[in-house]
């Protein structure tokens, strides 16, 4: 009986690291950009799939681009084909957030073809959110301060204009 | 020995205050019209308000201190201190009403950084910053690395022996024997290379194909951020933002002439060329990146780990003269120098540590305070292995031919004792927070000698006391002690008049 319940536990436990070892390494498990940093060497050469947002601009010509690719406060590099780069709407930045994108593609901590980038070479890529325009959120409060502020400066600047003249180079009044 | 202040002394000092505070409200008008040409009303009424602000409070010092007198030199140097704390703050305003700063205090670290050209950032979310406050952050590093009180006074206001404060931001040298037309020198290099450096880049990211409007304000934005050795940048990536050896190159060889004395730019420009290869400064300079480089690869000897030269030396040399220049641009992330050896990283933080040359918009120890020790030490060592009645004299090249003094030597000294003091005192605030010894010491340097790399201690969630030891130390750094150490004694005085 006992032996048989220590089979069993074995059995679970083995089960247990055979299943998270598969996830970790399932390629399309969404891996976080972090991950990559932190244990590059561990995925350096393998297919992965990471999610984030793109930022910036899209970079590059002919039929290899470049895309930047947020997530949390982790960024990489996303080489994709011309094709890949049609899906892309929004690119975040002052005003827009960018389409959150997953990517699946080959990682290379050291990229020979790119000079030593960290990058990814994008097989597949999708966006799961779209992004859209943020509207301005303009403040009242900050409108009337400025206006009262211009108000008192004037006042405060034609006096101290009275006060203080014009120097010209040799530091007499104008 | 700096003399003590009287309370007749807070008049003239605060009038200057005042003529510098409302010349740093004019330059908000800069990120004010971008913001209303890019449509950005909300950062535009940010700057309308700082711009206003600072109008005010110039002219109530004016007003309150109207006696306009000329400066003496300490006056001049208590300006000079003073003018940076005010400007830190002033320029912290529209940063922190952006919304991308967790406290005022994160917003005023970022305004020294710029100003004190280290680059050194706590931004949140910089991808998503208007164009109006991401160009004030680096039109900053422009602002200081040109010297905050020469912008704001040569510029905006006339008169007076305002130029007295010219060696408080630690110009040392008149490159012309005029001082207005020192200034007007360094400006018209800047200026020149600006045109360059923008064309350039303009170019390099246009065959990229970022749209000529962006690719323009990346332009502009790299060349002050890599001019004026700040290393700010557009992204949060930094450098490695635009995945392009080329951009790595001309970054490069403008931190590299950024990072040359605006002395020796001038003899170039004057039509000798031969200055380049008989500068004493110049050639010490480069063994330095030798010798540092050599460091940073001994390091990776027992570790290499890159599929190829290439890509190990666009790693290490780029961090390495990115650091000897003080620049502080990257082209790989933060998380990256975790994986660098102790012994290539010590490369890097002694290559932060001896700085660009002098009169440059470098920071750090400076290379020729160095050239001058190693030249009185060999003095000294020559006069110990003489015969005694031999007059032993020592020489060197820097623009003129220049005979080693004790004095110089005794200064060159106090420089390189008191930065190494900073730095030491710096790595010990970061231990005695938590942080592992050579990270804080990495961190301290990087602070101190304005360069802005970091092994990712500075962030939005380091703790305040170390955000305000940071602060502290890039404006000592940049400013070179004399002008703080004036300034203290003034606060002192007042505090305790004679």
């Amino acid at each position: 009986m006992k032996k048989t319940g220590i089979f069993i536990v074995a059995i679970i436990l083995l089960y247990g690291i055979v299943f998270a070892d598969t996830e970790i390494n399932s390629p399309d498990k969404i891996i976080p950009v972090r991950v990559l940093f932190e244990d590059g060497y561990r995925y350096d050469g393998q297919k992965v799939t990471v999610a984030g947002e793109v930022i910036g601009d899209i970079m590059g010509n002919g039929e290899q681009y470049w895309i930047n690719i947020k997530d949390e406060d982790f960024f990489i590099g996303i080489v994709i084909n011309a094709s890949q780069k049609e899906i892309i709407r929004y690119a975040g930045r002052y005003g827009t957030k960018g389409d959150i994108v997953k990517v699946s593609g080959i990682y290379r901590l050291n990229c020979t073809a790119h000079f030593g980038e960290r990058d990814i070479h994008s097989e597949q890529i999708e966006i799961i959110e779209g992004g859209y325009e943020i509207p301005e959120d303009i403040q009242n409060k900050k409108v009337i301060i400025s206006i009262l502020l211009g108000v008192i400066t004037l006042f405060l600047l034609l006096n101290s204009q009275r006060k203080n003249p014009r120097r010209d180079i040799c530091g007499q009044p104008k | 020995m700096i003399p003590y202040f009287s309370r007749e002394d807070i008049g003239p000092i605060l009038h200057y205050l005042g003529k510098v505070v409302k010349g740093l409200g004019v330059l908000m008008l800069v990120p004010f019209f971008i913001g209303v040409l890019n449509k950005e009303w909300a950062p535009a009424i940010d700057f309308l308000f700082t711009f206003l602000l600072s109008l005010a409070i110039g002219s109530v010092l004016l007003l309150v201190f109207e006696e306009e007198k000329d400066l003496n030199w300490r006056q001049g140097m208590s300006v000079v201190a003073l003018s940076w704390v005010v400007a830190m703050f002033l320029g912290a305003i529209p940063l922190c009403l952006s919304g991308h700063y967790l406290s005022f205090l994160d917003a005023s670290f970022e305004a020294m950084s710029a100003f004190a050209t280290t680059g050194l950032t706590v931004v949140r979310d910089l991808e998503h910053m208007s164009y109006a406050c991401n160009f004030w952050r680096h039109f900053m590093c422009f602002i200081g690395g040109q010297g905050i009180i020469l912008v704001a006074l040569t510029f905006f206001v006339r008169g007076g022996s305002v130029f007295k404060v010219y060696m408080g931001e630690a110009r040392e040298e008149k490159i012309m024997p005029n001082i207005i037309q020192t200034a007007r020198f360094i400006w018209f290099v800047s200026l020149t290379y600006l045109v360059i450096g923008t064309a350039l880049f303009f170019g390099i990211n246009v065959g990229q194909n970022i749209s000529s409007g962006r690719a323009l304000f990346h332009a502009i934005c790299l060349f002050m951020a890599g001019w004026d050795t700040a290393g700010f940048s557009v992204q949060s990536q930094n450098i490695a933002y635009y995945h392009n050896p080329l951009i790595d190159l001309v970054t490069a060889m403008f931190v590299l002439l950024g990072a040359v004395n605006f002395g020796v730019h001038y003899v170039v420009w004057t039509g000798k060329p031969r200055e380049l290869l008989k500068n004493y400064e110049l050639k010490l300079y480069m063994t330095s990146i030798l010798a540092t480089f050599f460091i940073v690869c001994a390091g990776f000897v027992m570790y290499f780990k890159f599929p190829d030269f290439i890509s190990f030396f666009r790693e290490s040399f780029y961090q390495l003269i990115s650091a000897h220049t003080g620049v502080g641009y990257s082209n790989i992330a933060v998380q990256n120098f975790a994986c660098w050896p102790t012994l290539a990283i010590l490369g890097i933080i002694i290559a932060m540590g001896l700085g660009g040359s002098s009169t440059s918009t470098a920071g750090g120890i400076k290379i020729l305070r160095i050239g001058i020790l190693l030249k009185g030490i060999k003095k000294e060592l020559k006069i110990l292995t003489s015969p005694e009645a031999t007059v032993v004299v020592e020489r060197f090249h820097h623009i003129r031919d220049i005979t080693v003094e004790d004095n110089h030597v005794k200064m060159a000294a106090i420089m390189i004792l008191l930065y190494i003091a900073l730095y030491i005192a710096g790595g010990i605030i970061g231990v005695s927070f938590g942080y592992p010894f050579l990270s804080a010491l990495f961190e301290s340097v990087s602070a101190s000698a304005n360069v802005g790399l970091s092994m990712g201690i500075t962030s939005p969630f380091m703790p305040s006391g170390l955000k305000i030891t940071y602060i502290i130390q890039m404006w000592i750094g940049r400013l070179e002690f004399l002008s703080v150490f004036v300034l203290i004694r003034f606060l002192l005085s007042l505090k305790s008049p004679e």
